[in-house]
């Protein structure tokens, strides 16, 4: 029996930035933009998405002079990730 | 997109990260190395030469030029813009290491030197070991142990001048070796 997948996940960019926040503590728009290979116009639209199921969260602020946007996973967004993985291995089981 | 893009999508993001930060991780722990290395022989050739005990207070001068040479060098070799929990305890276990070495020599020093060799080396064993449990790493956990409590008993038996290279080889064996294992790695 096939579960449900998140469609809030699946979609490729709002995966791979959640993908590289499981593994970090933190990272900034500007280390995910070089990790997903996005544009920072979409990779802003797809983190206001994230933010706003609250499965991320986001912190402005400045480092020196440059403003820097802080992304850190929820324990509502790493769960919702383990249950998207866990819905993926229904699908390669198959 | 199907399970297996991604499958792809997850296995690759985790994949990057993971290589960003490893690569370079060693440089660190190659760069106090070597400064413990150069300063054991520092230390030793003078204190050979005129058995003058007063030569041990150039150990103080290991955090200062540590400090001076990693903020140099961590501009070039640090994740800009990401921290990760396993790199970031390493961190806080060895400036832990740091604070407590130094506070414990400079106390010691007027109340009972003959103790710091063994304290700073068995303190330096701890560090290493953390650090190889934290990188489930057996080499740097088993050169932690060796250290701690190899290197402590030796300084112990050996109550000599030349147990100031006891220090040259712990950190060879803790910092330098281990730096140059993960650096290797993570090419």
């Amino acid at each position: 029996m096939f579960k449900k997948l998140d469609p809030l996940l699946h979609s490729e960019l709002r995966l791979a930035v959640m993908s590289v926040l499981v593994n970090l503590e933190e990272a900034d728009f500007v280390y995910l933009r070089e990790a997903t290979g996005a544009t920072a116009g979409n990779l802003s639209v797809q983190i206001d998405k994230l933010t706003k199921a609250g499965y991320i969260t986001v912190e402005k602020g400045f480092k020196g002079k440059k403003p820097q946007t802080i992304c850190r996973l929820t324990p509502t967004g790493l769960k919702a990730f383990e249950d998207y993985v866990e819905a993926l291995k229904t699908y390669l089981a198959k | 997109m199907t399970p297996e893009q991604s499958l792809q999508i997850i296995s690759d993001a985790i994949t990057k990260s993971r290589r960003d930060f490893e690569k370079n991780s060693g440089t660190p722990m190659i760069t106090w190395g070597v400064i413990v290395l150069v300063f054991s022989f520092i230390v030793w050739i003078p204190l050979r030469m005129t058995g003058n005990p007063l030569w041990n207070f150039l150990w103080f001068a290991i955090p200062v030029v540590g400090v001076i040479v990693s903020l140099f060098k961590s501009k070039r070799t640090e994740i800009q813009g990401a921290r990760n929990f396993i790199n970031e305890t390493i961190g806080q276990v060895w400036i832990g290491y740091g604070i407590f070495a130094t506070v414990t020599a400079l106390v010691l020093a007027f109340v009972a030197p003959q103790h710091i060799g063994t304290i700073i080396m068995s303190l330096l064993g701890y560090g290493t070991f953390m650090t190889g449990r934290l990188l489930k790493n057996a080499y740097i956990t088993a050169g932690g142990m060796i250290t701690g409590i190899g290197g402590t008993a030796l300084l112990l038996l050996l109550e000599t001048y030349d147990a100031t290279l006891i220090f040259a080889g712990a950190s060879l064996l803790c910092l330098i070796l281990p730096g140059i294992m993960m650096n290797r790695k993570a090419r």
